[in-house]
């Protein structure tokens, strides 16, 4: 984890050496992530989804919108921000059918939900919370433990496992359907990590410690951003020259 | 002969021996028994009697006694005047290609021509008692008005399908004989003996079973094989897909050469496709070759595998082999190439990956020379971005390129920009997605790639991105464009086109080149005073472009969700997209096809023109003109090539047309087929070959060897054409009616009876004198 001095350094050398920094297509198409409104923690987490975003910028070739939008589940809004987290810090009531039923769509058509359990150590509220919820939004298969070679632990940063401000359990768990996974659960409060007040002071300790697992915690945003955008595309990419030399492919030219 | 003895007057026509006595079955028995009892009495009371002594009285008595039997039994010449029916000789004369080449004094043919002229007072002798019936045959027989007329033509030597064709036309007891008259190089049951064998092949054993009468074959070909360089054998696949090495088999065969080389040139069209050395070494005949190529485009092609003409070489036309191979597609083979990863990245990804068709390599750009790097090398998941391996080696072997909202810069590919523009031209298929780095912000305004999109791009100092949503307008090409067609209803496809979510940012262009289709456009931006294109094809030499200038189709797939709709638009449009920039045949509006790829000489072609409208619908009354180029070598070894009239034709309401014609010659023909649509003039082409069927001319050497079985197995005679044809062995007709008879008794005679009585005189003195009475 480079220091913060260091950071604004070679993210001055990199506004000056982008390629195309200078011309959004739009906010539409710049990829950022949309805080699910439903309960407290959307608020838990102040600034950051900005800072994630501001590493993503500047460690990828991504155009991001920093700001988080706030979206209503049960509102056409919610499909402006294919990426769409859910922050927790204590039990919440159910989604209405109308939002569980907008949210499921979002996810069949090809949206993401991660969602970030930020509660307390030993408070297991949201967590029965999410369970229910996803049992409800999601019959067709239950909340599994990711395997170690999902591609989220590999899209950009290789990972062991998922990281976050807290350690309370390594594995990540999500659900499948159609060759991802449309919803993703941490239990390690990701977003607590990544915040910073404006003089640049990290908001929330890193427990049990060190720069290190904070670096790996926005490591393992990054690979959720990414993941987002590019899917499995790193499962194949290891078998790209597999594939251009397999069954004799060549050119006639 | 017995007719010359006793039919001294010619009045009748047959004469055999008879018996004339009219005595029972037992009076013949009990004499029998009588004259073996006499003979034995003989044999016992002479025992007493010396050697020489005791064999002149048997002799005697013997004689004797077979003399009486012979008086007793009357034995006569039945003279007989008779009427027969005249049974069949076929004459199975070889009319096949082979027949042509070189015999001992002319070609094969004409020295048949010669013996049977030379030899008409025989056939003429058989004509009293047979009826000659000539045939000739190559597949198989046909009746021949006279040997002057025998072709040398015919595609095939098959002499026990002749044979099995006069089974079939003659009942067995009506042949007298057959007689084959060939050089033996048959190219069925019987060439498949292997020289030196005595065993004929089954199917020869049984067809001659089966005609009960004696088959004679007459050889001719020179006395040494024919000096010949030949393409015997060349082994292909019917079809082969884009993109994979094909592989291609070939034998050729020299005969009487030595210490020759000589080139072998594998083509396609007029491209050579490859050219290797036949080295002919002594004693070594048969020369395997392989040749191996990539097709770079689908459809059907003619290829030509040739090999050089020998000094001297007497037969040519085995030197060269044409055939059809039907290229065809396995996948469509995409790269995806992307500047940084998006949302609209992720949805054209996801899109390729479910279409089974196709092949897909993706590369992302995820860091750029800017990005910060916090971690190790071996912390990451980046591998380089092999840009000489996918735009050099490889770039060939794509159906599809696509340049999403990436730049070329960073990555010294400038130089590969020409090598994608060629690759374009040459049939290639290109798209360019929008977004901040594509287009001008890419840097493309002054390369390679902007002389093939269809759109213009600015290099001044304007902001090259216009932001904001928008809603893609349908043009009035686009409303008929397979791309944007995502409805076969034209009204409906309006209605789809006004219902799409709003597109969201685009690259600012000057406009679309003169020769590009806009399909979609901005609703108010305008660009050289018409509306900004979104989508916009063009093609450029043989390949096809698309040009979409926004980075958010995505939203016609994710959008439309939200408002409770689903993808299908949005996979409609990009399977459409895909379809037409890899020109699937499906999509031509024209198409013809040839009812088969090969064609025997004189055979009937069969072209079928199918004509779509804009909506897929099969569209009647569409004037269709066929023309037809021919390509051929003639005799001298040059290449030819002529064009026929051209041959019009109209629709019926199936929206098909059809054509049957009978090409001049052989040579690869080329049929381009041409209507004008609304759309503008489409064309369509289709190929085929007219040749002899090489099968014939693999083998040129004569082979009295299968004619020699061939004899064996019907209990014939093996001849030369020198042997001519006196003396072969023939069945009799048959006799219907006796007209008169006259039976000459031999018994009555004089000499006879006196002979009767000196034969026991002599014994009778003989035994007297010896003391034995």
């Amino acid at each position: 984890m480079p220091t913060r001095r260091q950071f604004l350094a070679q993210s001055a050398a990199a506004l000056t050496l982008g390629p195309g920094l200078a011309h959004a297509m739009g906010a539409d198409t710049e990829v950022g992530i949309g805080l699910l409104a439903h309960g407290p923690g959307a608020d838990a987490r102040p600034l950051a989804v900005e800072q994630l975003m501001w590493e993503v910028s500047k460690r990828t070739s991504i155009d991001v919108r920093e700001r988080p939008g706030r979206v209503d589940p049960a509102t056409e809004a919610l499909w402006d921000w294919p990426l769409v987290v859910w922050i927790g810090t204590e039990g919440v009531p159910p989604l209405s059918e109308a939002a569980r039923g907008n949210l499921r769509r979002f996810l069949k058509a090809g949206g993401t939900l991660f969602i970030d359990d930020a509660s307390p150590p030993g408070s297991d509220d949201f967590d029965a919370s999410v369970r229910a919820e996803v049992a409800a939004l999601w019959p067709d298969g239950p909340l599994d433990d990711l395997d170690d070679e999902h591609t989220l632990f590999r899209t950009f940063y290789l990972l062991d496992k998922g990281y976050g401000r807290i350690r309370r359990r390594s594995a990540l768990q999500g659900v499948l359907f159609d060759d991802r996974s449309p919803i993703l659960y941490s239990r390690n409060d990701l977003f607590g990590a990544f915040g910073r007040d404006t003089l640049g002071r990290w908001l929330l300790p890193v427990v049990p410690g060190g720069s290190q697992q904070r670096e790996m915690a926005f490591r393992t945003g990054l690979n959720l951003v990414m993941y987002a955008t590019c899917l499995n595309y790193k499962r194949d990419q290891v078998h790209t020259t597999a594939i251009l030399r397999r069954r004799r492919w060549k050119a006639d030219r | 002969m017995l007719q010359d003895l006793f039919d001294a007057g010619g009045e009748f026509n047959a004469a055999r021996f008879v018996w004339l006595h009219t005595w029972s079955g037992w009076v013949v028995l009990a004499v029998a028994l009588m004259a073996a009892a006499v003979l034995a009495l003989a044999w016992i009371n002479t025992r007493p009697v010396a050697g020489r002594r005791r064999g002149a009285l048997l002799a005697l008595r013997g004689a004797a006694v077979a003399l009486l039997a012979v008086l007793f039994l009357q034995p006569g010449v039945r003279l007989e005047h008779v009427t027969r029916v005249r049974n069949h000789v076929v004459m199975l004369l070889d009319a096949s290609r082979s027949m042509a080449l070189p015999g001992e004094d002319g070609s094969r043919t004409a020295d048949v021509q010669a013996m049977l002229a030379d030899q008409a007072g025989v056939i003429e002798g058989w004509r009293q008692d047979h009826q000659v019936d000539l045939f000739a045959f190559d597949d198989h027989a046909r009746p021949l008005a006279e040997a002057a007329a025998l072709p040398a033509n015919g595609d095939a030597t098959r002499i026990v399908a002749a044979l099995e064709d006069v089974a079939a036309r003659f009942q067995p007891e009506d042949l007298a004989a057959v007689v084959v008259v060939s050089d033996g190089a048959d190219t069925g049951v019987l060439g498949e003996a292997v020289p030196g064998t005595q065993e004929a092949p089954a199917g020869v054993t049984a067809v001659a079973g089966r005609l009960k009468a004696p088959i004679h074959t007459l050889f001719t070909g020179p006395k040494a094989p024919p000096r010949d360089v030949a393409i015997t054998h060349v082994a292909h696949d019917d079809f082969a897909f884009v993109r994979n090495a094909v592989s291609i088999e070939a034998t050729v065969t020299v005969t009487g050469y030595d210490g020759l080389t000589l080139p072998v040139t594998l083509r396609r069209g007029d491209t050579v496709l490859g050219t290797k050395q036949l080295t002919v070494r002594d004693g070594e005949r048969r020369y395997p070759f392989e040749f191996e190529f990539v097709p770079d485009k689908t459809g059907k092609a003619v290829f030509t595998l040739e090999v050089g003409t020998a000094p001297n070489e007497q037969i040519t036309v085995n030197n060269r082999r044409q055939f059809v191979i039907r290229i065809i597609r396995d996948k469509i083979r995409v790269l995806q190439v992307v500047g940084r990863p998006s949302w609209d990245q992720r949805f054209l990804r996801k899109l390729l990956k479910r279409n089974p068709n196709v092949d897909l390599i993706s590369f992302f750009i995820l860091r750029t020379g800017a990005s910060v790097q916090v971690a190790r090398q071996n912390e990451l998941s980046l591998i380089p971005f092999p840009t000489r391996e996918l735009f050099e080696e490889q770039l060939g072997s794509f159906d599809l390129i696509i340049f999403q909202n990436f730049t070329y810069r960073g990555y010294r590919m400038r130089q590969y920009l020409p090598l994608i523009r060629d690759y374009v031209r040459e049939g290639g298929g290109f798209v360019m997605i929008g977004g901040d780095q594509s287009y001008t912000p890419g840097g493309y305004a002054d390369t390679a790639i902007a002389e093939f999109l269809p759109v213009r791009m600015p290099q001044g100092p304007e902001e090259p991105i216009i932001d904001g949503r928008f809603a893609g307008r349908l043009t009035e090409a686009g409303q008929r464009h397979p791309i944007t067609s995502l409805s076969l209803v034209p009204e409906d496809n309006a209605d789809i086109w006004a219902a799409l979510p709003d597109l969201s940012g685009m690259n600012r262009v000057l406009g679309a080149t003169p020769d590009a289709q806009v399909l979609v456009t901005h609703p108010r931006q305008r660009a050289d005073g018409q509306l900004a294109p979104v989508v916009a094809t063009r093609e450029f030499g043989q390949g096809r472009v698309l040009a979409i200038t926004t980075d958010s189709t995505y939203r016609w797939a994710f959008q439309m969700a939200a408002k409770g709709g689903d993808a299908r638009h949005y996979y409609k449009f990009w399977g459409n997209a895909i379809r037409w920039l890899i020109k699937d045949p499906a999509l031509n509006p024209v198409r013809v096809e040839a009812d088969r790829d090969r064609y025997p000489l004189g055979a009937e072609v069969t072209l079928v023109t199918r004509v779509v409208g804009d909506d897929y619908a099969p569209a009647a009354d569409v004037s269709v003109s066929l023309t037809l180029e021919r390509r051929w070598t003639d005799a001298g070894g040059a290449q030819q090539v002529s064009r026929l009239p051209p041959i019009e034709v109209t629709t019926e309401a199936t929206g098909e047309a059809l054509v049957r014609l009978t090409p001049e010659g052989e040579g690869a023909y080329v049929v381009t087929a041409r209507a004008a649509l609304p759309a503008g003039e489409v064309t369509d082409d289709e190929v085929f070959v007219v040749a002899p069927d090489p099968v014939e001319l693999r083998r040129t050497a004569a082979r009295a060897d299968t004619l020699e079985l061939l004899a064996k197995a019907g209990k014939g005679e093996a001849r030369t054409l020198k042997d001519g044809l006196a003396d072969l062995p023939r069945v009799e007709p048959k006799v219907v009616k006796v007209n008169r008879r006259r039976d000459v008794p031999l018994w009555a005679s004089g000499w006879l009876l006196l002979l009767a009585i000196l034969l026991p005189s002599a014994e009778w003195f003989l035994r007297r004198r010896w003391g034995l009475l």
